[in-house]
């Protein structure tokens, strides 16, 4: 049974080796009825990831190093007015998709950017020459570079997370889905002698989210939470540029529309 | 209509020997040491540039979010295209045996001797991390971790390396005689040099039949490799999901491109040699700018039609993102310069001057025409690699253009001012007309008359 069928939304057929997880396939739902668009996600990734900070100047040059970021869509007529009821915007947070079928790893020449068996789609910073071929094949444009040398302003070197390695520039950079926290409960769980459970685990950006939209664990643990979320959910569920048949492992959640003249 | 038969110079054996040295031999000129200087100091300012963008990091660079490659990457496709100039002229017009090829043979592989290496520098300039760019070599480690097979990037080592290796190689095999033939006529380092580069040449009949058997096999192996260079470099783009990439012409395209511009750089050389070595003159005759003015074209139509077709499959299977594409170019005024630009230098010009035998036949207009194309070309990968890559957004995030920055240009001047540098000092130290192309070809050609008109024949060679 390949990783789609568990996550139930089908996909096209592949003559490719469908990769196989025995037991884990970490996945995250992130349901946009939910999702106030309030960016505590982008602000708990930064500081849980060491994600450097880029400053103004290349910030305007479209250089801002984000693992995650929230897409903001208009809805609505094209001349609004500001009280206009019908005017709304809508989020949606996005992220490495950790793609079953990653357009990343193919072209990566050196294995930099490669797949886990429990469905992580990695990048290997000491391995990466910088050729940026993967950033231009993901079609979620989520990849990040380091144009320059990490920069970290006072007072944020006294929060930077020991458990995470700071990419040097000419590195590619993605959301990691938090693996130095997914390889700690790991080891706590060898330590203590039990099974590696799936409530003691939550990503930086789900454990910030005021409203638990993002939802995260293991897709394989028909109890995990990740699993009933998607299960009572199945109507609404979506993945993002499904057609292109990338397989992600992120699931989004539609919003509930009762009709198109709802006020928000 | 009448035919045309192709007339060699006519000169006695000795004077086109003479001819052919004549710049190994003569001073040097006040304009070109001031050539060389400004192409020295473009170098070296390139060289620095690099310097301070290995130092403080590719965002020195213009790149932005969804352009992550740009300009090197652009001047890339666009050295490798004019690289094609030397397989063609070579491998083709010898299989073909067309008996003009003489003069024309050796300039166009010593271009591609020193645009591929201009080429080549670019995926290693772009890279994030320049100094482990060896990870993409498949040398064997202690990991036993190769290099992964399935991108591009690795076939295109492959191709770049292979086609650099025979095109030297090839280019060495026919120049074996003709060291030999210029040893006698200099003294002192050159002397030396040329006794150990010619192998002890005598020019025996063995050596003459070896020596064709190599360059036939040459020019035979050769042509695969020239077609798997630039298919490779175009699936580089081809195999990716970018919507205006992502398609199965890229391949004929770029390589029909690649030598469409390939011919324009040996335009423009064969131009340059007529105007500033007076000894080259009757080598290039204006029959030799009429026959390549109609490969030219017919090369021009073919990418042209390419051209054209690159949008038809899109446009059947209903993408979307093709038609922004197309309109994004085209009717943008981001795009639209360099888009009609590029329609106007490498699709209209072409057909309109080179349909006329006079203009053919004129050095002048060539000369403009072939840099109007090499503009053209330019142009052409500008849109595709740079316009693609801006226009494909499919969410709302990561929409910033791109501007080149001084490094980048500053690096694209330093290969032009490197392939200049070295093209000019070839020519003083080697031959760069095939001597014994040249007599080869006088001594063949006869003349009789047939109803009272003069027919020029070739006997054949061997």
């Amino acid at each position: 049974m390949s990783a789609t069928q568990t996550a139930g939304v089908e996909t096209n057929a592949t003559p490719y080796p469908v990769p196989i997880y025995p037991d884990t396939q970490w996945g995250m739902t992130i349901d946009l009825d939910r999702c106030t668009g309030c960016s505590a996600c982008v602000a708990a990734c930064n500081a849980e990831n060491n994600v450097p900070v880029v400053g103004p100047d290349q910030s305007a040059r479209g250089r801002n190093q984000q693992w995650i970021h929230v897409q903001r869509y208009w809805h609505g007529d094209a001349d609004w007015k500001d009280d206009d009821p019908h005017v709304r915007a809508e989020y949606a947070p996005m992220l490495c998709q950790q793609c079953g079928n990653a357009p990343c790893e193919s072209v990566c020449p050196v294995f930099a950017s490669s797949h886990s068996t429990d469905g992580l789609n990695q990048q290997v910073y000491n391995r990466c020459i910088g050729t940026r071929f993967c950033a231009n094949n993901c079609p979620y444009h989520v990849r990040v570079f380091n144009f320059y040398d990490p920069y970290f302003p006072e007072p944020l070197p006294e929060q930077l997370n020991p458990d995470v390695t700071v990419r040097a520039a000419g590195v590619m950079e993605k959301c990691t889905f938090c693996v130095q926290r997914i390889r700690r409960n790991e080891l706590d769980a060898k330590v203590a002698r039990t099974k590696a459970a799936d409530g003691l685990l939550r990503t930086a950006c789900a454990q910030a989210c005021p409203t638990q939209a993002i939802v995260f664990g293991n897709l394989r643990d028909p109890d995990s939470a990740v699993t009933q979320m998607y299960e009572s959910n199945k109507q609404r569920a979506l993945r993002v540029w499904q057609h292109k048949n990338t397989d992600p492992h992120v699931i989004y959640l539609k919003r509930v529309e009762e009709n198109e003249d709802r006020i928000l | 209509m009448k035919i045309e038969y192709f007339k060699a110079s006519g000169l006695p054996y000795r004077e086109i020997v003479e001819r052919c040295i004549d710049p190994m031999r003569s001073k040097m000129r006040t304009r070109t040491m001031i050539l060389l200087t400004v192409c020295a100091l473009l170098v070296l300012n390139g060289l620095w540039r690099y310097y301070v963008q290995i130092r403080l990091g590719l965002g020195q660079a213009g790149y932005t979010m969804p352009v992550y490659w740009a300009t090197y990457i652009v001047t890339f496709v666009f050295w490798i295209g004019v690289a094609h100039a030397g397989a063609l002229i070579s491998a083709i017009l010898r299989i073909t045996g067309a008996e003009w090829k003489s003069s024309v043979t050796r300039m166009a592989e010593v271009l591609t001797l020193f645009t591929l290496p201009a080429a080549a520098s670019f995926p290693l300039i772009h890279l994030g991390r320049a100094g482990i760019f060896f990870y993409m070599l498949p040398l064997p480690t202690e990991r036993l971790l190769w290099p992964n097979f399935r991108s591009p990037l690795v076939w295109d080592f492959f191709a770049i390396s292979t086609y650099l290796t025979g095109s030297v190689l090839f280019l060495y095999v026919t120049m074996v005689p003709d060291i030999a033939i210029i040893r006698p006529w200099f003294k002192g380092w050159r002397n030396k040099v040329y006794t150990i580069l010619a192998w002890d040449w005598r020019g025996t009949q063995e050596e003459w039949r070896r020596m064709k058997e190599a360059a036939a096999l040459f020019s035979v192996v050769i042509l695969p490799v020239v077609i798997s260079v630039h298919t490779i470099v175009s699936w580089d783009f081809a195999m990716q999901m970018v919507p205006s990439w992502h398609t199965s012409v890229f391949g004929p395209f770029f390589f029909v491109g690649a030598l469409f511009s390939g011919m324009a750089a040996v335009v423009t050389i064969m131009a340059l040699f007529k105007w500033t070595i007076p000894a080259f003159d009757p080598f290039f005759t204006k029959q030799h700018f009429d026959f390549i003015g109609r490969v030219w074209m017919v090369l021009g139509l073919a990418w042209g039609y390419l051209y054209f077709n690159e949008f038809i499959p899109e446009y059947y299977a209903n993408e979307i993102d093709k038609d922004d594409y197309m309109q994004w170019m085209a009717f943008s005024g981001r795009f639209g310069f360099t888009f009609w630009g590029m329609i106007i230098c490498n699709v209209l010009l072409p057909f309109v001057c080179l349909a006329f035998k006079e203009f053919r036949e004129t050095v002048f207009p060539m000369f403009v025409l072939s840099i109007f194309v090499n503009i053209g070309m330019y142009l052409e990968r500008w849109n595709i690699v740079i316009g693609g890559l801006e226009v494909w957004n499919p969410l709302a995030y990561n929409t910033s253009l791109y501007v080149p920055t001084i490094t980048e240009v500053s690096i694209v001047l330093m290969t032009f001012g490197g392939v200049i540098f070295g093209y000019t000092l070839f020519i003083r130290v080697m031959p760069i007309l095939p001597i014994w192309e040249l007599l080869e070809t006088q001594s063949r050609q006869t003349v009789k008359e047939f109803a009272g008109e003069k027919v020029y024949y070739f006997k054949s060679g061997e």
